[in-house]
């Protein structure tokens, strides 16, 4: 228990001014793929024939190209929530009089699923490459097969600590096995367009990772 | 016969034949040289010497007697008879008493009438307020750190480059706060003017917006852009620290420029048609393209000289609002203007003044 009066200059002189309490710049930040499946979105009239013939290759090479996708990462990207993570607590045992019960595991919560909302441009990047993508997942069952449908989602959050140094990447999460398993809809109307299209897409993905900056952390808290 | 005067023992006159042997040699001595002068004068005045010894008489000098130091007698005023028939003798009533030294007591103006007809004693706007006295404050610059990591408060110094010579550096002029330094400075350094801006160049597209650059002199009021870093509050115990978050272009969504209006709508018809090729609803079609680096208005800043010095410009640029001209047939001749509203994403600036 802290013995300390709390005092808003000790707030600003120790921890607000400081690196380590340096309030991240939210909007900066990118995401890239691994590695999109191009194959099989090529091949996705062979299982759905509704799609009669996705874009040309060069063109879907373009789409899913270094300059939008692995420069400054996907240029498509607007915005991304990331999934949390818990458990369910319950009280279990039996209740002696003014005594607690204490609180139980029943299990860790599902797995969550990163929303990424993809602007849509004249050439859809969603529709044109992730929905043919989800359409192949949707047959292939999500499970183990040995084509390839799947991939990692790379999202990094840069920081700086003070103006001397150069912007660091200083949180970095990675899904692995992430794969589209939902396209939002889209309505089209003849009202006054006020903004933009996001269309949004759910990806699952088996098991993910967090890993402080290589060099990020250490510069924040020094 | 001669008579001493002595005024000091009140002894009566003497006859020199009774003088003292010592007193009689002094005359003798004063008696020759006496009878030289009064010779001298006789022979300028041309008196006879028959009358030579009535003239030594009255020439006879004084002999200087010492007298006793005075001593004032003790006086003790006799008692004074006071109005109640008693006597004392304390100090006259002419003596000198010693005064409190006079302050002047502070004016104070009548309660001035308000407004609501109530009268208040506050403080007048005559009353004279002592301020305590301005002490001008000395400027400490900060410390600069030296190659040699030592500290010091004075003016950096001078550097040597080989056979370069010795650069004065000038002194810190500290900060000053007297009419006069404002005076110095406003000659040294004068003041921007509000018409010392210019259009340098206004490209859409890679293609000038106005085609001949004699038009941009139509421009008749602009503003320079603004740029702001957002404000994050973080609370704490109840206060918020605001904390800088990122940059934005102020106005960049709306920026107003007005054009006086040439007799032939050539500008009119330029902001028209930009519009239209953005997005003709004629035919709903257009430059769908976002208007890139090749869009870009470029505003000038001049000096006195009419030479550029700073020049702004505004990226992605484009005519969003045509802006409208209210015509009035019963005007006596006034200029049209053009009020028209563009739109960038950002702006960059230059402070050399080259061309961009």
């Amino acid at each position: 228990m802290s013995s300390t009066i709390p005092t808003t200059p000790y707030f600003l002189r120790n921890f607000l001014s400081k690196p380590v309490g340096s309030i991240p710049r939210v909007p900066v930040w990118s995401i890239t793929f691994d590695a999109i499946p191009l194959d099989i979105i090529k091949k996705v009239n062979d299982y759905q024939v509704e799609f009669v013939k996705p874009l040309e290759d060069d063109v879907l090479a373009k789409l899913v190209g270094p300059i939008l996708h692995t420069g400054q990462g996907c240029l498509f990207a607007q915005g991304i929530t990331l999934p949390g993570d818990g458990m369910t607590a319950n009280f279990e045992g039996t209740q002696q009089g003014g005594l607690f019960r204490e609180a139980m595991n029943q299990g860790r919560d599902d797995i969550g699923k990163v929303k990424i909302s993809f602007l849509d441009t004249s050439i859809s990047f969603v529709e044109h490459v992730i929905r043919p993508w989800a359409v192949v997942t949707s047959f292939l069952g999500l499970v183990a097969r040995k084509t390839q449908y799947r991939t990692v989602i790379n999202v990094y959050r840069w920081g700086l600590g003070n103006v001397s140094k150069t912007p660091v990447i200083y949180q970095q999460w990675h899904f692995y096995g992430a794969c589209p398993v939902n396209v939002s809809s889209e309505a089209i109307e003849y009202t006054v367009q006020s903004g933009f299209i996001r269309r949004d897409v759910d990806f699952s993905y088996q098991k993910y990772k967090y890993i402080p900056g290589p060099e990020g952390t250490s510069s924040f808290l020094t | 016969m001669i008579f001493q005067r002595n005024t000091h023992n009140n002894e009566p006159p003497t006859s020199q034949g009774s003088a003292s042997p010592s007193r009689r040699s002094l005359l003798a001595r004063a008696n020759n040289s006496n009878n030289v002068t009064n010779n001298i004068s006789n022979r300028s005045i041309g008196i006879g010497a028959q009358n030579n010894t009535t003239i030594q008489t009255a020439l006879q000098p004084l002999e200087r007697v010492e007298r006793p130091t005075y001593t004032q007698p003790d006086y003790q005023a006799p008692p004074r008879t006071q109005a109640d028939g008693t006597q004392h003798n304390g100090p006259s009533t002419f003596e000198r008493v010693e005064r409190p030294a006079y302050t002047r007591p502070l004016y104070q103006a009548a309660p001035p009438t308000q407004a609501n007809g109530t009268r208040h004693n506050g403080p007048s706007t005559f009353e004279r307020v002592e301020r305590p006295a301005y002490t001008r404050p000395t400027y400490e610059s900060k410390p600069s750190s030296q190659t040699n990591t030592t500290t010091h408060n004075g003016p950096p110094p001078n550097k040597k480059a080989g056979n370069q010579p010795e650069v004065e550096v000038p002194p810190d002029p500290g900060t000053t706060f007297r009419i006069e330094d404002f005076y110095a400075l406003a000659t040294k350094v004068d003041f921007a003017r509000l018409h010392q801006l210019r259009i340098v160049e206004w490209v859409w597209f890679g293609k000038r917006v106005i085609p001949t650059d004699d038009y941009h002199l139509y421009l008749e009021t602009a503003s320079l852009p603004g740029r702001e870093i957002g404000n994050l509050s973080v609370p704490y115990i109840g206060m918020n620290f605001n904390v800088p978050g990122l940059a934005s272009y102020s106005g960049a969504a709306a920026y107003n420029v007005t054009f006086r209006c040439d007799q032939s709508y050539l500008l009119r018809d330029i902001f028209e048609q930009q519009t239209r090729t953005t997005h003709n609803d004629t035919d709903s079609n257009g430059n769908n393209m976002t208007p890139g680096e090749d869009s870009y208005l470029v505003l000038g800043l001049v000096d006195k000289q009419l030479e550029i010095i700073r020049n702004y410009k505004l990226v992605g640029v484009r005519v969003i609002n045509t802006g409208t001209i209210q015509y009035n047939l019963g005007d006596a001749g006034t200029i049209a203007k053009l009020d028209v509203t563009l739109a960038y994403h950002y702006w960059t600036q230059d402070p050399v003044g080259k061309s961009m």
